[in-house]
C-alpha cells in the first residue's frame, strides 16, 4: 500500500465541461477550441478520439491515448475511465493552462462539473451545453430522452443553440424561450458550427443569479406557471414522498423547504422526473415552510393532481 | 500414450444426459478421453489410476459467467462486509453484522500497520443491511485520528472517510459540494457519494479500481477466488484490454499453474463502435485455451438497489427514480448493429424492464438485417424480465444470465423498498426463462456478491432471502436445472459449451471436486456442499 501524501499546493487548473446530446456538436466545439487556443495550452479529455479532426501537420506526437498538438494543446481519450483520465491530467508536467472535459451524450454534466469544486487542484469553469436547433424539440418529446436532455440543459452555465443556420428565425425564438424555461440563469448564445467565443467558453461562470420565472412574457402562450406555498415546515421525507411521482407535462419544478427552527434547508429540483433533493445552506431571509414553483406546457399539467398531493401533505400534518 | 491417466470418484455427475452418472474418467492431453465405469474406461487401455478422489464427487468445473477481476483484487484491502466471504488464501472472513464489529476489525487492522502514513482502506461495507446510526467519520476517528481511513461501500459508489482523510481533500466545515454529506452543524459527516465527491480522497489515498483490476496481483488473486469455489472458467465481464493488459493476461494465464480459463469481455464504451469492433476481432485471434477473447460488454442502465435502473411503469416502489443510461439509446442501437454486423458476441447489461425493452429493440433491429443464426448475444442480470420479454428473447435467440444471487443478498430490499412485494416475486425468473426456452445461466457478479456457483445455484433453487423469506416460489428451478445453469448453461453463454461445461469425451478435462453429491443432498443444503479442489486440463490445481 502506498503512503497517503498531501499534495503540494498549486494554482488550481480551471475545468470546463462540454456536454450535449448526440449530434449537438460537441466534437465540432472541441475542434474549434483546439484550433483557436491562441497560446493557451488546453488539455481536452474526449470520448471519441477518432473524430477529432486535426490537420496532420498540426499534430506533434501521437502516443497511445493522447495527441500532442504543435500549438501546445493536448487531447486525451477518457477511454471509459474518467478517474484515470483526470488523475493523469493532474499528474501532467507541466500542467496545462485549462482543462476541457467532453462529456458523453448521456452524461449528467452537473455531476462531472462537481469534481472541479471538490478537487482542490481544480477550479470550476463553465458547464457548456450544446443543443441542436434542428432536433431539440423532438428530443424533448421523446420519452426515453426527455429527462436526460432537459437535465443537461438545466445544468448549463452557457447554452449554445447550435446549427442556427438551418432553422428559421421564429423557431429559434421559440427554442430560445424553451431553453430559458428549462434554465433560468444560463447565458444563451446562438451559434453555427459550434463557433462560440473561446473567451466565453473558458471563462469562469458568473455566480448564478435567479431570474424571475415569469419574465418570459413572449412565451407565456406556450407555457404555464404553477406555484404552491405553505408556512408549515413538513418533514423532508413527507415532502419527498408527496413529490415522488410528478404529473405529466411538467417541465421544471423548483422549491425550497426550510425547517421550523430555520436550522436546515433543502433545495428541490426536477426537470420532469422524480425531484432531486439536496441539503443547502439556509438562505438568510428565508422563512420556515415549503415553497414550490413549476412550469409546464400549457394545458398539459394536471394542476389538480399536484394540489391534491400537497393538500394531503397538509392533512397528514394535522393528524 | 503414456500421459493418459484415469480418475476414479465416488460419483461423477457429467451433465451429459447420454451418460448422466459415471465412476471413472480418463484424461489425455488435457482432454477427456473416456467416461464410464472402470471397465468401459479401461477398454481404451491400461492406464494408471489416480484414486485420490475416490471418496469425492466430480462435476464439470463450474463456469462463472458474470464476475469481475476486482473480486480478487479487492482483497488487497480489508473486508468488512455483512456477509461471510472467502479470501484468495481460502480464509473465511465472517460477516460483520453491526457497526461495532466493523469498527473493531478496523481497529485491529490499524494496530497492525507500522508506517504512520499508510492509509487504512476497507471494502465491502453495506449500510443497507445495518440498523442504527450510519457509519460516519466519528466512528472512524475512533479507530485513528491521524491515519487516513477510507471505507469503500459494497456498491463502489460511496465511501466513508475519517477526518484525517477528509482533511487531505480539504473537506471541512463549510464545504458545500454535492455528494459530501454534512452533519447538522455543517461539518462533513464522512460519507462521500459518487465520483466527484470521492475523487479527491481516492486520489490522495491511492485508491484506483481501474489500476487494481489490471494489476498482476489482482489477476492472480482472482484465479484463486475462482478456484476455491470450484470454478474452472471465469469471466471478467468488462475489461479495457489495452495492449499491455492483454500481454500480461497472456503471460499469467499461460502459466501452467494459473488455475482457471479467463474470459474477459471488452468494454464497448471506451471507443466508437467501429474501433471497438476492430479491436474485438483482433483480440479474438489472440485467444488461447486459457484466455478467451472476442466478446464485447455493453451497459444500458444502472442497478435496481441503487435506483439507477431504468424501470417501466409503475416505477420504483419506494425511493427516488434516478434511472440512468450509460449510452444514448440511439448510440446503443448503432453500436449493437455495428458489432452484430461483424459477428461479435455481445453481453448486454440490463437490470430494469425498460432497459430490457431497449436492448431487445436494439437486437431485433440488427438481427432483422444482419442475421446471425448462432449469435449467443446474452442479456446480463436482466433481473426484471417478464414473460413477454422472455418470449421476445426466445424469438430472437437471445440468452439470459440472471443474477440469482440477488434473491438472497438483496431480495428483502427489492420486496420492501425498490420493487414492492408483488414485482419482487418475479425477479430473476429462472423458471420463466426455462419455460420460454431461453438459454439460462446464473451468476454472482462478484465482487458485488461473493462468487460461489453452488451458492448461486442454491439461490435459484430456494429463492430464500437473507431474512428467510421465500421470494416467488413459482420461479424456483430444480437442483439439476440450477447445476446445468452454472456449468453448461454458463458455458453456452460464452460460446464455450463445445469444450467445457460437461464431462464428455473430447471436452477439456475441467472438474469441480466436491465432498458431497449436490444432486443427492437436500436442496436447502446445496450451498453447504464443500468444494475440495478443482482439475484443470487434467491437472489438479493448487494454490
Amino acid at each position: 500500500m502506498t503512503a497517503a501524501v498531501p499534495m503540494p499546493p498549486t494554482t488550481p487548473l480551471p475545468m470546463t465541461v462540454v456536454a450535449g446530446y448526440l449530434g449537438a456538436g460537441k466534437t465540432t466545439l472541441v475542434n474549434h477550441l483546439l484550433r483557436n487556443a491562441e497560446g493557451r495550452r488546453i488539455c481536452v479529455l474526449v470520448n471519441d478520439f477518432g473524430e477529432i479532426a486535426i490537420d496532420a501537420d498540426l499534430i506533434e506526437a501521437r502516443e497511445g491515448d493522447s495527441l500532442t498538438l504543435a500549438n501546445g494543446c493536448v487531447c486525451c481519450s477518457i477511454g471509459g475511465d474518467l478517474f484515470r483520465a483526470l488523475s493523469r491530467v493532474l499528474d501532467r508536467k507541466p500542467r496545462p493552462d485549462h482543462l476541457v472535459i467532453e462529456a458523453s451524450g448521456v452524461a449528467e454534466p452537473a455531476r462531472i462539473a462537481e469534481v472541479a469544486r471538490a478537487e482542490p487542484e481544480l477550479s470550476a469553469g463553465a458547464v457548456v451545453v450544446l443543443c441542436d436547433a434542428e432536433t431539440l424539440s423532438a428530443r424533448l418529446a421523446e420519452p426515453l430522452l426527455a429527462r436526460t436532455v432537459s437535465e443537461q440543459i438545466a445544468a448549463a452555465d452557457l447554452l449554445l443553440l447550435n446549427k442556427c443556420d438551418s432553422v428559421a428565425g421564429e423557431t429559434l425564438d421559440a427554442l430560445q424561450g424553451l431553453l430559458r424555461q428549462l434554465n433560468e440563469t444560463a447565458e444563451i448564445r446562438r451559434v453555427e458550427f459550434a463557433a462560440a467565443s473561446v473567451e466565453e467558453l473558458l471563462a469562469e461562470p458568473a455566480p448564478r443569479r435567479p431570474r424571475d420565472l415569469t419574465d418570459t412574457a413572449s412565451h407565456e402562450a406556450l407555457y404555464e406557471r404553477w406555484s404552491w406555498e405553505s408556512e408549515a415546515a413538513h418533514p423532508i421525507e413527507t415532502v419527498e414522498q408527496a413529490l415522488a411521482t410528478l404529473p405529466d407535462g411538467l417541465l421544471r419544478l423548483k422549491g425550497l423547504l426550510v425547517s421550523a427552527d430555520r436550522a436546515a434547508a433543502w433545495e428541490i429540483q426536477s426537470t420532469g422526473g422524480t425531484p432531486r433533493i439536496a441539503r443547502r445552506a439556509v438562505p438568510p431571509s428565508a422563512q420556515p415552510g415549503l415553497r414550490l414553483v413549476a412550469i409546464a406546457l400549457r394545458d398539459r399539467l394536471d394542476r389538480n393532481a399536484l394540489d391534491r398531493r400537497l393538500a394531503a401533505l397538509k392533512q397528514e400534518e394535522l393528524v | 500414450m503414456s500421459d493418459t491417466k484415469v480418475f476414479s470418484a465416488r460419483k461423477i455427475v457429467t451433465m451429459d444426459p447420454r451418460r448422466p452418472v459415471a465412476s471413472h474418467v480418463a484424461v489425455r492431453d488435457g482432454r477427456i478421453l473416456a467416461v464410464g465405469d472402470a471397465e468401459e474406461v479401461s477398454a481404451w487401455g491400461d492406464f494408471p489410476l489416480d484414486s485420490r478422489f475416490a471418496e469425492m464427487v466430480l462435476l464439470p468445473g463450474f463456469v462463472e459467467g458474470h464476475a469481475h477481476v476486482l473480486a480478487g483484487a479487492m482483497w488487497r484491502y480489508l473486508y468488512i462486509g455483512y456477509h461471510d466471504r472467502v479470501d484468495p488464501a481460502g480464509i473465511t472472513h465472517p460477516g460483520l453484522t453491526d457497526i461495532g464489529q466493523a469498527i473493531e476489525k478496523l481497529r485491529q487492522a490499524e494496530a497492525a500497520l507500522t508506517d504512520a502514513r499508510t492509509p487504512l482502506i476497507a471494502w465491502g461495507f453495506d449500510p443497507i443491511f445495518l440498523t442504527g446510526e450510519r457509519l460516519n467519520r466519528h466512528h472512524l476517528d475512533g479507530v485513528s485520528a491521524s491515519r487516513p481511513i477510507a471505507v469503500v461501500h459494497s456498491n463502489f459508489h460511496l465511501l466513508t472517510a475519517n477526518t484525517a482523510a477528509l482533511s487531505l481533500a480539504q473537506y471541512g466545515p463549510g464545504t458545500q459540494i454535492v455528494g459530501v454529506a454534512l452533519e447538522e452543524d455543517g461539518h462533513p459527516h464522512g460519507e462521500l457519494r459518487e465520483f466527484a465527491a470521492m475523487f479527491p480522497v481516492m486520489r490522495r489515498l491511492g485508491i484506483d479500481f481501474g489500476a487494481l483490476a489490471r494489476s498482476e496481483d489482482g489477476v492472480r488473486a482472482y484465479g484463486e477466488v475462482a478456484r476455491r469455489c470450484g470454478v474452472t472458467t471465469v469471466t471478467d465481464l468488462i475489461a479495457d484490454l489495452e495492449d499491455g493488459d492483454v500481454r500480461q493476461l497472456l503471460e499469467i494465464t499461460g502459466e501452467a499453474s494459473y488455475p482457471v480459463r479467463l474470459v474477459p469481455a471488452l468494454n464497448g464504451h471506451a471507443a466508437p463502435a467501429y474501433e471497438t469492433a476492430e479491436r474485438a476481432l483482433a483480440l479474438k485471434h489472440l485467444s488461447t485455451d486459457k484466455l478467451r477473447l472476442g466478446a464485447v460488454k455493453l451497459l444500458t442502465d444502472g442497478s435496481i438497489q441503487g435506483f439507477t435502473a431504468q424501470v417501466n411503469w409503475p416505477g420504483y416502489f419506494k425511493g427516488p427514480d434516478h434511472g440512468i443510461w450509460n449510452m444514448p439509446p440511439e448510440q446503443l442501437y448503432d453500436t449493437v448493429d455495428n458489432l452484430n454486423g461483424e459477428d461479435i458476441q455481445l453481453h448486454i447489461h440490463v437490470n430494469g424492464d425498460k432497459a430490457i425493452d431497449m436492448a431487445l429493440d436494439a437486437l431485433e433491429r440488427t438481427l432483422g438485417h444482419h442475421r446471425r443464426p448462432d449469435h449467443r448475444h446474452t442479456l446480463q442480470h436482466c433481473q426484471m424480465a417478464g414473460p413477454a420479454q422472455f418470449r421476445r428473447m426466445q424469438a430472437l435467440g437471445v440468452g439470459v444470465n440472471l443474477f440469482a444471487n440477488h434473491l438472497y443478498y438483496f431480495g428483502d430490499q427489492h420486496r420492501d423498498i425498490t420493487l414492492g412485494p408483488d414485482r419482487a416475486q418475479g425477479i430473476d425468473g429462472c423458471a420463466s426463462a426455462l419455460a420460454h426456452g431461453v438459454p439460462l445461466a446464473i451468476h454472482s457478479d462478484a465482487p458485488v456478491t461473493p462468487m460461489g456457483p453452488l451458492i448461486t445455484a442454491w439461490c435459484a433453487v430456494n429463492r430464500q432471502t437473507a431474512s428467510g423469506d421465500i421470494l416467488g416460489e413459482a420461479e424456483r428451478i430444480s437442483v439439476e436445472q440450477a447445476l446445468h445453469a452454472v456449468t453448461l448453461g454458463a458455458a453456452h453463454s460464452l460460446k464455450m459449451d463445445g469444450e467445457v461445461g460437461s464431462i464428455e469425451v473430447g471436452k477439456r478435462a475441467d472438474f469441480a471436486v466436491l465432498e458431497e453429491d449436490p444432486t443427492a443432498c437436500a436442496p436447502e443444503a446445496l450451498k453447504d456442499v464443500a468444494v475440495h479442489s478443482t482439475v484443470l486440463g487434467g491437472e489438479v490445481t493448487a494454490p
